[in-house]
């Protein structure tokens, strides 16, 4: 048997197309080292491959075996949390919105389900190195959809989208691994991109999503650093990286606040009224005060009992996203309630299991982007619907019904089982090699 | 001496591991530094070795990175943290079952 029917015979057995190139590459040298030896004893060359390559083994034996080992895993846990989640948050909306008096709204949340679904099974069998192979021109397309869509919504008269713009997250993650190795240069290039991110962020999606997106990307760029994905000393990358991001901007906040206080802006009055809710209890501090009136009447099980208000009452605002952990809490009570965070903290224990499972960089750094995508969204609204956090356009994960959401958290979540499926299949050699491959055979006649 | 197959396989991944913990090889430099220092006694085949090294890889006992030596790219082996700890209670468990079989053989042996 030649050297290369041997590895053909090996490859063949392995149905994961990715990780046979490392795998035939890694036989080859290694005939060539036991050949180079028996050549080394005076041997011809001829008889020296032929020997190592009977030294290897039965080629279908290996395969068979290494194909066990690198075959594609299914995180069946996710995907059973993301399924139920799901299903249940679209009933929850469903009853919580009252859809009755809106027959037109079922058909519009069955269509962002179905959508989510799509999107999740999508990302799940594209392989996410992709997202490194090609970050900037995902980057370019997204930033072009988001924008469109829009500019499509505010004519229609609604909202733009606040969370689209967290696919920057992920996709950052990609932009530092193509800058792995790469010196100061490229240190500055990615604090750049991060601002371009924050700044885009800000420009499609609002104040408070390009905050977190800041935050977000500020420590992945911290924690590349820290990897030592850059061939400058880590420490120092890590410590520059921290400090101009971090630092700098933190101490210019705080100069601000001592020399000017809180101005007399449109944010410095919604974070006067959060602080301070009863000053401006007829204008932002409202919602602050009807919070504390909701969970003070909220009942362990059951629908609060709202005859028990004394006073005015607060009417709180209609079904709104944001608010939909206290008006679950209204209408279920606080187990309810409390059952929903408990989803969303499941989700974010799973995503959190599998950065830890990562070996691969590029893995465990787009896993990071997308817990935190899911847990600082999660953890801000928890804390929005209890007070303890100025009142954002926040959106969870599961119970909304609005599309660009649903795509957002379908992304995240497609993501990490992408991640999960490939963890032993795409490797630092492979990531920039696409899967798809067309091979021309020419046969002369 | 060739050893019963069955004998040397439970212990294969032990003994790689064991080779990892002093430094980073490749494939063909494990085999080799296996035979000498077992003195011909582990012939271990490359069709076994991969396999096994990628399954240790997959359960985080060994990472791999590439390096170019004298000219040649080569992919190299390392153990991890995870690694010595599972090598630790390997050793461990081979301790006691030496022992077991030198008590229960012993006589024979003395």
């Amino acid at each position: 048997m030649t050297k290369e029917s041997f590895i053909s015979n090996v490859t063949e057995q392995i149905r994961c197309v990715r990780a046979r190139d490392g795998i035939a590459r890694e036989l080859s040298d290694h005939i060539a080292d036991q050949a180079e030896a028996y050549e080394a004893k005076g041997e011809s060359h001829e008889e020296a491959v032929k020997r190592a390559v009977e030294e290897m083994g039965d080629p279908v034996e290996v395969g068979v075996e290494l194909d066990r080992i690198h075959r594609p895993q299914v995180d069946y846990r996710l995907i059973g949390m993301a399924f139920l989640f799901h299903v249940a948050g679209f009933f929850l909306v469903w009853k919580l919105g009252d859809f009755s008096q809106h027959p037109e709204s079922i058909a519009r949340q069955c269509a962002v389900l179905f959508l989510s679904f799509g999107v999740m099974a999508g990302m799940y069998f594209l392989d996410y190195s992709f997202i490194a192979r090609y970050a900037y021109g995902i980057w370019f397309f997204v930033t072009i959809a988001i924008w469109i869509g829009n500019l499509f919504l505010v004519r229609e008269g609604r909202i733009p989208s606040v969370m689209l713009s967290y696919l920057y997250v992920p996709i950052f993650a990609g932009i530092l691994y193509r800058m792995r190795k790469g010196g100061y240069r490229e240190v500055l290039w990615a604090m750049g991109m991060l601002m371009v991110n924050a700044c885009f962020a800000q420009f499609l999606s609002g104040t408070p999503a390009a905050a977190n997106i800041y935050v977000m990307c500020t420590v992945l760029l911290v924690i590349a650093a820290a990897k030592g994905w850059f061939s400058e000393p880590r420490r120092i990358t890590a410590t520059v990286v921290t400090g101009v991001l971090v630092l700098l901007p933190a101490a210019l906040i705080i100069m601000t606040f001592v020399l000017f206080g809180f101005g007399d802006g449109f944010r410095a009055h919604r974070l006067l009224a959060w602080l301070h809710p009863e000053q401006y209890a007829k204008e932002a501090g409202f919602t602050y005060l009807w919070l504390r009136q909701e969970w003070g009447m909220a009942r362990l099980i059951g629908a609060a009992d709202h005859s028990l208000l004394q006073g005015d009452s607060l009417i709180g605002p209609y079904f709104t996203e944001p608010f939909i952990l206290v008006q679950l809490v209204r209408s279920y009570g606080i187990l309810a309630g409390a059952a929903l965070v408990a989803a969303f903290a499941a989700v974010a224990v799973r995503a959190f299991q599998i950065i830890k499972r990562q070996k691969n960089q590029l893995g465990f750094m787009m896993s990071v982007a997308c817990f935190m995508v899911i847990l600082l969204n999660c953890v801000e609204g928890v804390l929005i619907n209890t007070g303890y956090y100025p009142v954002s356009n926040i959106q969870f994960p599961f119970v909304s019904y609005n599309a660009c959401t649903g795509i957002t958290y379908a992304v995240m979540i497609g993501l990490l089982l992408s991640i999960y499926r490939h963890e032993r299949i795409i490797t630092e050699e492979t990531w920039k090699r696409p899967v798809w491959r067309l091979t021309v055979k020419w046969e002369k006649r | 001496m060739a050893i019963d197959k069955a004998l040397i396989s439970g212990s294969t991944s032990m003994l790689i591991l064991r080779l990892l913990e002093e430094k980073d090889m490749y494939g063909y430099e494990m085999i080799e530094t296996l035979q000498k220092k077992s003195e011909n006694v582990f012939v271990l085949k490359a069709g076994t070795l991969y396999p096994l090294l990628h399954s240790l890889e997959g359960k985080n006992y060994l990472t791999s990175y590439e390096d170019e030596v004298n000219g040649k790219q080569r992919k190299y082996y390392s153990i991890t943290k995870a690694g010595r700890k599972y090598l630790r209670s390997r050793m461990e468990e081979w301790k006691e079952y030496q022992t077991a079989v030198v008590h229960v053989l012993g006589e024979v042996f003395v």
